[in-house]
C-alpha cells in the first residue's frame, strides 16, 4: 500500500463538550483527512469549532473541555491524544504548530534562537555545535535574512512577520509530516501575509508537509488551499475541492460567506451594499434538535428544525443541507 | 460657504517622546472632509492611522499643523475650549469588549453624552435613547442589561448608538468591524450605510482594509509612514493605484474569486 491511500491525518466523529454543563456540546461530530502534500483550509467563523478541533488534535484541549468521542490517526496510527506525556513525542515532531499570534509563542526572556534550539533538543538528539548549525540554516529556511543576527535578538526585537518566520521554524523544525497553521496571518498586514503564506507553501513544496490552514479569512483559502471544509456551530456543513467550493458553494452558510464577503471584483445584489448573513451564532448550550443555521438560513424547510441532515458527499463535494443551494444550471427542487 | 469643507486637515504633525527618542508618527497630513462624504483612510499598521484619529479627537495633541471644523480651529484647543466642538465629531472605536463600560447598562452607556454635555431633559434624553436603540437594530427593551450580555456585533452597535446619540456631523470610524466575523461585519457596514443617508453624518473611515473600504467610501485615502501618499475615488484608487505602496498592497490583496489568478505577491513563482 502506498502512502498515497492512507491519509496523512485523519480525524474521525471528534466531540468536545464543556465538562459540568449539559448539552455544552463545542464539537458535535466532525471527521476531516489530509493528504500528503495538501492544504486543507478549514473555514469558519468564531466559535464555529475550528480552533478547538486543532487543540483536540495535538492534546492541548483547554481545561474544563472534555473529549467524548472521536478518533485521530496520523499515517494510519492512533494519536494517543488523551495521554499528555505521549503526546510530548508527538507535538513539534509529528505534527508542527503555527498560532495567530507569534508574540505569545515566543517567551520574551529568551533570544529566539535559543528557543528554536529548545524545541531541537526535546525531540532529536544533536551535539551542541550542529544543533545550533540546524537552527541557523532552519532561520535561513523561512527566508530570515542574517540569521546569526535573529537567532541571537529577542523576540521585541522582530516585527510581526520575522516573529512569524520564526515560529515557523520552530514549528517545521522537527520535519513534521503535518503542520497545523491556526489564522497565522490574521495578526499581520497584508502584505506580509502574502510573505508568509508563500514561505509555507514554498516549504510544502521542499518537504511535502501537509498543512491545515484554520482561518476566517476567504481570500486567503481561495488562492492557497487545495481543499476546503467549512464549519459551522460545532459541526462540518460543507467540504470540497477550493474551485468548486467557490464556484459552486452547496450549502447556504457557505454561500451566505461568500456574498458577505466584500470582493471588489463583484457587485452586492439585493439593493444592500454588502450581502449580510442575519442573526447571530446559536450558544453551545442551544438544545437545537435541528440544523444549527436553520434559525439563519433563506432555504431553511420543516425538516431543517426537527432533524440534523446528514453529510453527504457527491462527485467529492460533501454537504449537510436538506435542501443544498442548486449546482450552476441545475434547476432547483 | 459651501466651500468650507467640514473637516480641514493641514500639515498636521504628531510626535511623541518615547524612552528611545522621540518618534513621529504623522508627518505632515492634510486633507478634507466634505459635508455628506465617506473618506476612508487607509494604512497598515504603524502607519500612523490611528495616532490621526487621535489627534482630530483631541486625544493626543499634535505637535503642528491646522484642524478645522467648519473653518472653526480646533487644534491645540485646551480641554475646555474642545468640548464645544466634541458633540461634532465622535468616534467609534474596534475593539467593542474594551471600549464599553462593563458596569454600565446599555442604557445608560447610549445616554452619557447626552448627561455629559447636558443636552435635552431626562425625559427627552430617555426617548431618545430608545429611537438610537432602534435605529442601530437594538431590541428596544434590551436598555436594562449590562454589555457583556451582547454579542460582538450587538456592541458595536451599542458603541455607534452612542457616538450618533449628540448628532454628530463628523463620525470617526476607527476599524469598526476589525473584531467581528465576516457575516457580523457585513450588517455593520450595512447599518453605518444607511445611518449615514438617514442622519446625515459623514464618516472618516479607519482601516486597514482596502477590499472593504472600496465597496462604501466615496474616497481613499492611503496612509504610509506618516504620510497620505495617494488619494482618489475608492474605484480609481483600486483599479489603477498610482503609488507604490499602493500596488504593492493591492499587489497582496487575496480576492475571493477562484476564477482570478492569485495576487502576485502570492505567486511561487514571485521569489
Amino acid at each position: 500500500m502506498s502512502t498515497r491511500d492512507v491519509p496523512l491525518l485523519e480525524i474521525e466523529d471528534l466531540r468536545i463538550r464543556v465538562r459540568n454543563t449539559p448539552g455544552a456540546e463545542i464539537l458535535r461530530g466532525v471527521s476531516l483527512r489530509l493528504w500528503p502534500g495538501e492544504t486543507l483550509a478549514v473555514v469558519g467563523e468564531s466559535g464555529c469549532g475550528k480552533s478547538m478541533t486543532s487543540l483536540a488534535v495535538m492534546g492541548l484541549l483547554p481545561e474544563g473541555l472534555e473529549r467524548t468521542a472521536g478518533t485521530v490517526r496520523l499515517t494510519g496510527t492512533p494519536v494517543p491524544i488523551g495521554d499528555n506525556r505521549a503526546m510530548r513525542r508527538i507535538r513539534a515532531a509529528r505534527i508542527g504548530m503555527v498560532f495567530q499570534e507569534p508574540m505569545a509563542a515566543l517567551d520574551p526572556l529568551f533570544p529566539v534562537g535559543r528557543q528554536v534550539l529548545e524545541v531541537l533538543n526535546e525531540h532529536q538528539r544533536l551535539g551542541r555545535r550542529a544543533a545550533w548549525a540546524r537552527v541557523i540554516e532552519l532561520l535561513g529556511l523561512v527566508d530570515l535574512p542574517d540569521p546569526e543576527r535573529i537567532a541571537r535578538s529577542y523576540p521585541h526585537r522582530l516585527s510581526g512577520g520575522q516573529l512569524q518566520r520564526v515560529v515557523i521554524a520552530m514549528a517545521i523544525a522537527c520535519s513534521p509530516e503535518v503542520l497545523i497553521a491556526d489564522e497565522p496571518t490574521t495578526a499581520l498586514d497584508v502584505t506580509v501575509q502574502a510573505q508568509i503564506i508563500r514561505l509555507l507553501k514554498k516549504l510544502q513544496r521542499r518537504t511535502g508537509v501537509g498543512i491545515v490552514l484554520i482561518t476566517h479569512n476567504l481570500g486567503l483559502v481561495a488562492h492557497s488551499a487545495d481543499r476546503v471544509m467549512v464549519m459551522y456551530a460545532g459541526r462540518k456543513v460543507e467540504e470540497a475541492d477550493t474551485y468548486s467550493l467557490f464556484t459552486a458553494p452547496r450549502h447556504p452558510y457557505t454561500r451566505g460567506l461568500l456574498d458577505a464577503t466584500p470582493n471588489p471584483e463583484r457587485q452586492a445584489t439585493g439593493g444592500r451594499l454588502l450581502n449580510e448573513i442575519p442573526g447571530i451564532v446559536p450558544s453551545i448550550t442551544d438544545p437545537m434538535p435541528g440544523c444549527r443555521f436553520a434559525p439563519r438560513c433563506v432555504r431553511r424547510t420543516e425538516a431543517c428544525r426537527a432533524r440534523v441532515p446528514d453529510f453527504t458527499v457527491v462527485a467529492g463535494h460533501g454537504v449537510a443541507c436538506f435542501d443544498p443551494v442548486p449546482r450552476p444550471g441545475e434547476v432547483a427542487a | 460657504m459651501s466651500m468650507t469643507p467640514l473637516l480641514r486637515v493641514r500639515d498636521l504633525h504628531c510626535s511623541f517622546r518615547v524612552n528611545s527618542g522621540m518618534i513621529h508618527p504623522v508627518r505632515g497630513v492634510s486633507f478634507d472632509l466634505q459635508r455628506g462624504e465617506t473618506l476612508a483612510l487607509v494604512g497598515e499598521s504603524g502607519c500612523g492611522k490611528t495616532t490621526l484619529a487621535r489627534a482630530l479627537l483631541g486625544l493626543q495633541p499634535p505637535s503642528a499643523g491646522s484642524i478645522q471644523i467648519e473653518g472653526n480651529e480646533i487644534a491645540g484647543l485646551n480641554r475646555v475650549d474642545l468640548r464645544r466642538f466634541r458633540p461634532q465629531m465622535q468616534c467609534v472605536f474596534q475593539d467593542p469588549f474594551s471600549s464599553l463600560n462593563p458596569r454600565k447598562r446599555v442604557e445608560t452607556l447610549i445616554r452619557e453624552p447626552l448627561d455629559v454635555h447636558q443636552k435635552f431633559a431626562p425625559e427627552e434624553r430617555r426617548r431618545r435613547v430608545h429611537l438610537m436603540m432602534e435605529k442601530v437594530g437594538l431590541p428596544a427593551d434590551w436598555g436594562r442589561r449590562f454589555p457583556h450580555e451582547f454579542s460582538g456585533g450587538q456592541r458595536q452597535r451599542i458603541g455607534i448608538a452612542r457616538a450618533l446619540i449628540l448628532q454628530p456631523d463628523i463620525l470617526i470610524c476607527d476599524e469598526p468591524v476589525s473584531a467581528l466575523d465576516v457575516s457580523v461585519q457585513a450588517q455593520i457596514i450595512n447599518l453605518l450605510y444607511d445611518l449615514k443617508s438617514d442622519l446625515g453624518v459623514s464618516y472618516l473611515f479607519i482601516s486597514h482594509d482596502l477590499t472593504l473600504v472600496e465597496t462604501f467610501a466615496d474616497r481613499v485615502a492611503m496612509m504610509f509612514e506618516g504620510q497620505i501618499v495617494e488619494t482618489g475615488p475608492a474605484r480609481e484608487v483600486w483599479c489603477n493605484p498610482q503609488h507604490a505602496f499602493t500596488r504593492r498592497m493591492i499587489d497582496a490583496i487575496p480576492v475571493p474569486d477562484v476564477t482570478r489568478p492569485a495576487p502576485p505577491a502570492f505567486r511561487l513563482e514571485a521569489d
